[in-house]
């Protein structure tokens, strides 16, 4: 919020230099963002625009903060005119105007603003209209309290202030239309709406040249219904903002008063007032109690200076009790007081201390524990770590037609997306990294990547999401992609104790499985996108379900007494024999004997046709005994002939 | 040639030969028939018996000592032994790279465990109950307005089920209390979301890191210690003194409420937001106000790598472009 120097300076003799303000407002008040030339621009916290957000608010702050006394110009009027029937208000939604008061003044001509109400106008992002608008706009600037002029003589019969009838249409002062609900405050007369309560004022009754009977409002509303209506019609006003921070009902009589004072002393005549304030705001007394302060903050003060900082800020206090102002809505209990004293003492210059607490073992959760540990596995087989956008759109998503979420899902989708290709919760980080790869294929010629990261569906009535491992490799001409992705998934699952895992492969997908239930799965895409020539593998793991079945424990295995024999097997197949059918195969021939079967050799040439080459490497080892060549030979025989058998293969 | 002025040259000949004949020139040069060494050795018979007896031992040692050298040099070039060539490239290892805000987060709870926190996480698809409510930011409430927010499409009834993106972390101080007694101290890193434009500075996903610390007697002058440790240790790689600024600021889930910065390298940077816990949150995860204090605060995960590796600009972080994330270290 834009505020004037020179009106501060007006408010506030003695005010030292605008640097010197913004300095020290920093650290004891609130941020001052800038300082250019006669504006300061503040940023008030959203509590603090009842008191604060008018200069005589920051003149009373710069006051308690420099320690100057500060002296508010509001004076009361007493002797108001009213009854005179020439202004009649009728409030009919007392919970939503908590207040109003209108005063009618009659007035030869329009006053002329003078030049340096211009400036401080001009300094604040007002426009000048004319003398009585200006006169409004810079009461509210000096107050906080938004103000506003009817031409009586455009009025029929009384103010009313009601609910908008439905889809009732206004025209604001700007030209602009709005149509309402019945939720909107407006103020009417007899006729018309003539202003939406506490957001703009509308076209008609507005104050002109050849104005000369005046009603001015000072009004007070709920700031939830001001909130609310602002954001229906997405209309943003000085006023509207202020109103929805809740300001003190009490303001609007300091306003009142204030631009009284000062039409009066342009020439204009009050002849009646009319006010409707069912509930006075009240002030409200708080227990200051300093073993408290200093049980809170640690800090140790004397009460001559609590007392000091507490009448600064405008506060009575007699030792125990601390009287708040009704404007100060912000502070009705013990830590507001705290709060207010603490800043200003300063928090620079406030103690450090070690704090004294019982040590005890400390952990991190296992969200957060095994992320770290696979980040670390992964990134020293050679995976670069990489994050993704948690948002994708409905094309990018389909890719996920695999996820951890079942058959029944549906997509969590954003109500308030930035843009139609990022409207969903990713569902799985798939098309996430294969478009990672894409877009690294034009500067590398293999990658190799992952990511941890929280992926999203409904499930039934409830959103769910998972901590999911995804993983890609990818390369120019590399064949092995998905091969070097599945030993990597292997590992990861072996990391953490994981044995019981099958891998199976249903319509062209291989799915990692613990009994019936998949924990991950991996797929190939070919020229992914502007990645031409590239194979890519990409898979996924479900970390949240792999985090709560890991087996922690370990016991040592005793090291194998007896040598184990290797032998390989080269042979010629068919090209639609699966590898791991012939791996399973040989391992299941004598399950004593054999202790590993690995492929460690795959070829093939054109003479081969629909034939390819492959060499399997057997280990055979017995527990019991060092293995003569003779039982080798005997179960070389066994695997040779099962193989011709069942897969008609040929040794070369 | 004084004996010192030939061992000087006949070193540094020997060690800037790259190949196998210049050493034997230099052999035949200061070793030959006709060498400088040799000459000197001729000259002895010159000399008197005394002189003899000072100079010869002290030429002879020379002259085995430059004989050694050539002899193990000629060594390194005789290939036919196929030794190790040391001079060639160590071969690279093809290690991966741990994500520079990864490594932000673990170095930082490795720094929060030394001061006895506890590492915590939570959900970020977060019930508007959770992220804002129990924080004392009631609904239509103006400060909501500090938090742009990105809501989920969905049928919930209230604020318990309607659901949003988590904007801060600060929701996990809730679910952790609901859950747990004081005294206790945690951190929570984790993925944040803000329905805002995306610029150099500003990402719709990006990481926090949390911290709350709640016990009978925690003070304000204990969470300035605690931060001030934090970012003294985060920070000792680049400045090893670098300054504190405590000022007020206001977030309706604590009070009194700060904002620090610090001056790093000479330069004050906005580093996060803290303050006392509120009694109104206390009351939401019925702790008793008058028997429980404590801080918080929230920094930006996205701000401390970007000071700390000089990263202009946030979207690098999530782009995957491996030509930056393959600078930063491996595991």
């Amino acid at each position: 919020m834009k505020f004037s120097y020179s009106l501060i300076k007006k408010l506030l003799p003695k005010a030292p230099a605008s640097r010197r303000i913004m300095e020290k407002m920093n650290l004891h008040a609130f941020e001052v963002e800038s300082v250019e030339g006669d504006t300061l621009e503040i940023k008030l916290p959203a509590n603090r625009y009842s008191d604060a957000s008018s200069h005589i608010g920051i003149a009373r702050e710069v006051g308690a903060i420099f320690g100057l006394p500060f002296k508010s110009p509001v004076r009361s009027i007493i002797n108001v005119p009213s009854g005179k029937r020439l202004v009649n208000v009728e409030v009919k939604e007392k919970q939503a105007c908590l207040r109003y008061i209108a005063r009618y003044f009659e007035i030869d001509k329009l006053p002329v603003t003078p030049d340096w109400m211009k400036k401080s106008l001009k300094s604040c992002g007002v426009q000048s209209i004319n003398g009585v608008v200006d006169l409004m706009n810079y009461v509210m600037l000096e107050v906080g309290q938004p103000l506003h002029a009817f031409d009586a003589d455009k009025l029929v019969g009384k103010i009313i202030v009601r609910k908008a009838k439905p889809e009732e249409r206004i025209t604001t002062l700007d030209g602009k239309d709005f149509i309402l609900s019945r939720n909107d405050l407006v103020i009417a007369d007899e006729s018309r709406a003539l202003a939406i309560a506490g957001i703009k004022g509308g076209k008609h009754a507005g104050v002109e040249k050849t104005t000369k009977k005046i009603v001015v409002e000072a009004a007070s509303f709920d700031y939830v219904g001001i909130f609310k209506t602002s954001r229906f019609l997405k209309l943003q006003t000085d006023a509207s903002l202020r109103f929805a921070h809740n300001l003190s009902p009490e303001l609007a009589g300091l306003a009142m008063d204030r631009v009284t004072e000062l039409l009066v002393k342009a020439g204009a005549k009050l002849k009646d007032s009319a006010e409707s304030y069912p509930v006075k705001a009240k002030g409200t007394t708080v227990y200051f109690d300093l073993k408290k302060f200093e049980k809170l903050t640690g800090e140790t003060i004397d009460m001559g200076k609590v007392k000091k900082y507490f009448e600064a800020l405008g506060f009575g206090f007699d030792g125990k009790k601390v009287q708040v102002p009704a404007w100060r809505s912000d502070v009705f209990e013990f830590e507001d007081l705290a709060e207010e004293l603490s800043r200003m003492v300063g928090f620079g210059g406030m103690k450090s201390i070690p704090p004294m607490v019982s040590i005890k073992p400390t952990f991190e959760d296992e969200d957060f524990l095994f992320s770290s540990k696979f980040r670390h596995l992964l990134s020293r087989m050679g995976f670069d770590e990489v994050l993704t956008s948690s948002f994708v759109g409905d094309e990018l998503n389909k890719i996920s037609d695999q996820s951890f979420f079942g058959a029944d899902f549906r997509n969590v989708e954003v109500l308030n997306p930035i843009a139609e290709d990022r409207k969903c919760m990713r569902r799985g980080l798939t098309p996430l990294l294969a478009s990672v790869i894409e877009q690294n294929s034009r500067f590398f010629n293999e990658a190799k990547i992952f990511e941890i990261g929280k992926v999203f569906a409904w499930q039934g009535k409830s959103a769910e999401e998972k901590l999911v491992l995804g993983l890609a490799v990818g390369g120019k001409k590399k064949s092995d992609s998905a091969l070097l992705l599945k030993g990597a998934m292997d590992e990861i699952l072996r990391s953490v104790g994981l044995t019981d895992f099958i891998f199976e492969e249903i319509s062209g997908h291989l799915y990692i499985k613990i009994g019936n239930r998949a924990i991950g799965f991996l797929r190939d895409f070919e020229n992914f996108g502007k990645a031409k020539g590239w194979t890519l593998a990409v898979g996924e793991l479900d970390l949240s379900h792999i985090i709560e079945i890991a087996e922690e424990e370990f016991a040592y295995k005793p090291i194998p007494k007896y040598p184990a024999v290797m032998r390989d097997i080269s042979l010629v197949v068919d090209g639609s024999v699966r590898i791991g059918d012939i791996v399973e195969e040989i391992s299941l021939i004598n399950e004593k004997l054999v202790a590993d079967v690995d492929l460690v050799d795959e070829y093939w040439d054109e003479k081969f046709g629909s034939k390819q080459s492959l060499t399997f490497r057997v280990v055979f080892q017995a527990d019991n005994h060092t293995l003569t060549d003779e039982e080798v030979n005997v179960e070389m025989e066994r695997i040779v002939g099962m193989l011709k058998d069942k897969f008609q293969i040929e040794i070369r | 040639m004084n004996l010192e002025e030939i061992k000087k040259s006949a070193i540094e000949a020997i060690e800037s030969a790259t190949i196998k004949e210049a050493l034997n020139e230099i052999k035949t040069h200061y070793l030959g028939r006709n060498g400088l060494l040799t000459g000197e050795l001729k000259s002895l018979k010159e000399m008197t018996m005394e002189m003899r007896r000072d100079a010869g031992p002290k030429i002879q040692e020379l002259y085995a000592e430059i004989e050694k050298k050539i002899e193990a040099k000629l060594q390194l070039f005789s290939g036919s032994s196929r030794k190790t060539d040391y001079t060639a490239p160590g071969k690279k290892f093809q290690y991966g790279h741990i994500h520079p805000l990864s490594q932000v987060m673990e170095d930082s709870a490795k720094i929060f465990r030394g001061l006895n926190f506890s590492v915590i996480s939570g959900p970020e698809l977060e019930a508007e109950y959770y992220n804002f409510d129990a924080l004392n930011i009631p609904a239509n409430h103006p400060a909501r307005e500090m938090w742009d927010t990105f809501w989920i499409k969905g049928e919930g009834k209230n604020s318990k089920s309607n659901y949003l993106l988590r904007t801060h972390t600060s929701p996990v101080q809730v679910r952790y209390m609901e859950k747990n007694s004081a005294p206790f101290q945690i951190v929570v890193p984790g993925r944040v979301f803000r329905y805002e434009a995306v610029d150099m500075s500003h990402e719709v996903n990006f990481y926090q890191l949390e911290g709350l610390m709640v016990g009978e007697n925690v003070t304000l002058a204990n969470f300035k210690y605690v931060v001030e440790q934090f970012l003294k240790e985060f920070f000792a790689t680049m400045d090893k003194k670098i300054e504190f600024r405590f000022r007020p600021s206001y977030f309706p889930f604590v009070e009194p409420g700060v904002e620090v910065d610090i001056k790093l390298k000479g330069k004050w940077l906005e580093i996060m937001g803290a303050g006392m816990v509120h009694r109104r949150v206390f009351e939401a995860v019925h702790y008793n106000p008058d028997e429980v204090q404590g801080f918080a605060f929230g920094v930006g995960v996205d701000r401390l790598a970007m000071i700390k590796y000089g990263v202009p600009d946030i979207r690098l972080f999530y782009s995957g472009d491996l030509r930056f994330l393959k600078q930063f270290k491996s595991s």
